[in-house]
């Protein structure tokens, strides 16, 4: 590959495997919330029931 | 009272779903050709500012805009949009939103019941016999319904109802029993494959299992940049566009599925990584796979004249099949298994998201269980989609795709976005993007959502109005115009079907806002 094609290959999928990354373990790393507690008044129609952690 | 109460069992399940919902087989097929035609490697730049200005932003608004109807007990966009204004016509910018799943459907099932023949033909040894003619002429062999492939007669017909039942058993299964359990092994094993191909397809190597060039030489040309391209209005359109497609916004399942979400679970972090996984896809397996291989046998011209002959449908499905015959009896099977499968989890992952607004429109509005609500979707896709099998060389397959699979889109995302920013409101809509958020979304994007977005779609849109123009005025055989008058049928017939559902709710004093 020439050098032009090799940089633009390498910063393209180092930054999208990087932010993929990052926020997909963010997501496995917050906790699930509370909906036990609501206070927005809105009648909730899929129950209180949370999200397991995974 | 609606039957409707589902949820979602897990929250990695439900961005593996929504991401599945996503990549689809244009992640592979289409994007390295956008790629190639509009600048190489200089592609990149406005593909992801346009991801950035039009793609997130959208997720944004869909994602909240479908908790929102949720949390009202909406699980389809005709009355989602409803509940976000006192003007009652939205309702009917709705039914775009089941509309173009249902005819997406019709045509999308059919070319996931190719992925599921191809396997099968991978696995028997159907193409280890063919030269290059020989499995390209497969392709239209099996498309021409009373040529067998296998002595079966009708096969496309058997592979495509069988892709059908499936699709409607899993829907009819529910969203964390369903939806949810195929989303979790399907895509890991569609990155498995796509990573296991994209390393055998860069390591290719001249003179080694009869090909030509290295398959870096493939990459060398997708990547090096044509930087007096950016200027190129053309080049825009083409990345804007190629971003609409890839993300399914516009469509109403993002609406679907997030209306599921409970009232204060995150959109914004969820959006966010379901979108990003996509990118991952398409950029990173997306551009490493097709193209190498190709260029690896017939180098950058012979590769080229294949795109323009066939498009990207054609390298996957009328050429790949052949080059994968050279690399052996064992690993010529694993590619075609581990491609076709690749295709068959990026096509079922997507196809069940279009049936879920329909199954939810009817438990809503109906109180249809889930089950009967699952069949009728699979029964309203195989009747709108035969037209689609019977007569694909006379080009209805290919219309249903521009009418429903990309003008529809263009469309309603256009109206979804001034409903949003403009009268729903933004502050409104700010609000609801970062209820309950685990990320902070950058102030930026609310001016970005209000300003910028719908620019770039009213771009899109008048960029494609001379393609709509030619479409129409062009001359196609009869049953391309009957399939455009069934289209607008089935619109003119799912608006009468919600303006009953409207006068249900009235008479039965359920609220819709």
């Amino acid at each position: 590959m020439n050098t032009t094609a090799l940089i633009m290959y390498l910063v393209a999928n180092i930054t999208v495997i990087g932010i993929t990354a990052y926020f997909f373990m963010k997501v496995l790393r917050t906790p699930a919330k509370d909906h036990d507690v609501d206070d927005d008044g809105y009648p909730d129609p899929h129950g209180p029931k949370t999200f397991d952690a995974t | 009272m609606s039957t409707n109460t589902e949820s979602w069992g897990s929250r990695v399940g439900l961005v593996l779903a929504m991401a599945g919902n996503a990549v689809g087989l244009g992640n592979f097929l289409r994007f390295p050709v956008q790629a190639i035609q509009n600048g190489g490697g200089s592609f990149i730049i406005p593909y992801l500012t346009c991801f950035l200005l039009m793609g997130l932003p959208l997720l944004f608004v869909e994602w909240s805009m479908g908790r929102f109807g949720g949390k009202n007990g909406h699980h389809s966009t005709p009355f989602i949009l409803d509940s976000m204004t006192k003007q009652s016509f939205w309702k009917y910018i709705g039914v775009f939103g089941l509309f173009t799943n249902l005819a997406v459907a019709a045509y999308y099932c059919y070319l996931e019941s190719w992925t599921v023949a191809y396997i099968y033909h991978s696995i028997v040894g159907t193409f280890s016999s063919l030269n290059q003619e020989g499995v390209a002429n497969f392709f239209g062999d099996y498309t021409t319904l009373n040529t067998t492939t296998t002595g079966l007669p009708y096969e496309a017909v058997i592979f495509w109802v069988l892709c059908l039942i499936l699709n409607t058993y899993i829907l009819s299964k529910g969203l964390s029993g369903g939806i949810e359990r195929v989303a979790k092994i399907g895509m890991p094993l569609l990155i498995l494959f796509g990573v296991v191909l994209a390393i055998r397809a860069v390591t290719l190597k001249a003179g080694s299992q009869g090909a030509i060039f290295d398959g870096t030489e493939g990459l060398n040309y997708l990547w090096t940049p044509d930087f007096k391209s950016i200027w190129t209005p053309s080049v825009w359109l083409a990345a804007a566009g190629q971003i609409f497609f890839t993300l399914s916004v516009g469509m109403g399942s993002i609406h679907c599925y997030a209306s599921y979400l409970r009232a204060k679970d995150d959109v914004a972090l969820n959006a966010m990584s379901a979108g990003w996984m996509n990118e991952f896809v398409e950029v990173v397996l997306g551009g490493a796979v097709v193209i190498p291989i190709t260029v690896g046998y017939f180098g950058i011209d012979g590769m080229i004249e294949l795109v323009n002959r066939a498009g990207g449908l054609g390298l996957g499905f009328r050429t790949l099949p052949y080059l994968f015959q050279q690399w052996g009896p064992v690993l010529s099977v694993l590619a075609g298994v581990f491609w076709f499968g690749l295709l068959f989890f990026a096509g079922i992952t997507s196809s069940l998201a279009m049936g879920t607004p329909i199954v939810g429109f009817l438990q809503d509005e109906f109180n249809w269980r889930r089950q009967p609500a699952a069949w009728a979707f699979g029964g309203m896709v195989m009747v709108l989609g035969l037209p689609t099998v019977i007569f694909f060389n006379q080009g209805v397959f290919d219309e249903y795709d521009y009418w429903v699979g990309t003008v529809s889109l263009v469309v309603f995302a256009l109206f979804e976005i001034i409903l949003f920013a403009w009268i729903f409101g933004i502050d409104k809509g700010w609000k609801e993007i970062n209820d309950g958020a685990d990320i902070r979304v950058p102030i930026v994007f609310k001016y970005i959502i209000k300003y910028v977005t719908p620019l770039l779609i009213g771009f899109v849109f008048i960029g494609s109005l001379p393609g709509i123009w030619a479409q129409i005025t062009g001359e196609y055989p009869w049953q391309v115009h009957a399939s455009r008058a069934l289209l607008l049928a089935v619109w003119i017939g799912l608006a009468l079907v919600v303006a009953y559902a409207y006068r249900k709710r009235l008479k039965e004093g359920r609220f819709t806002s």
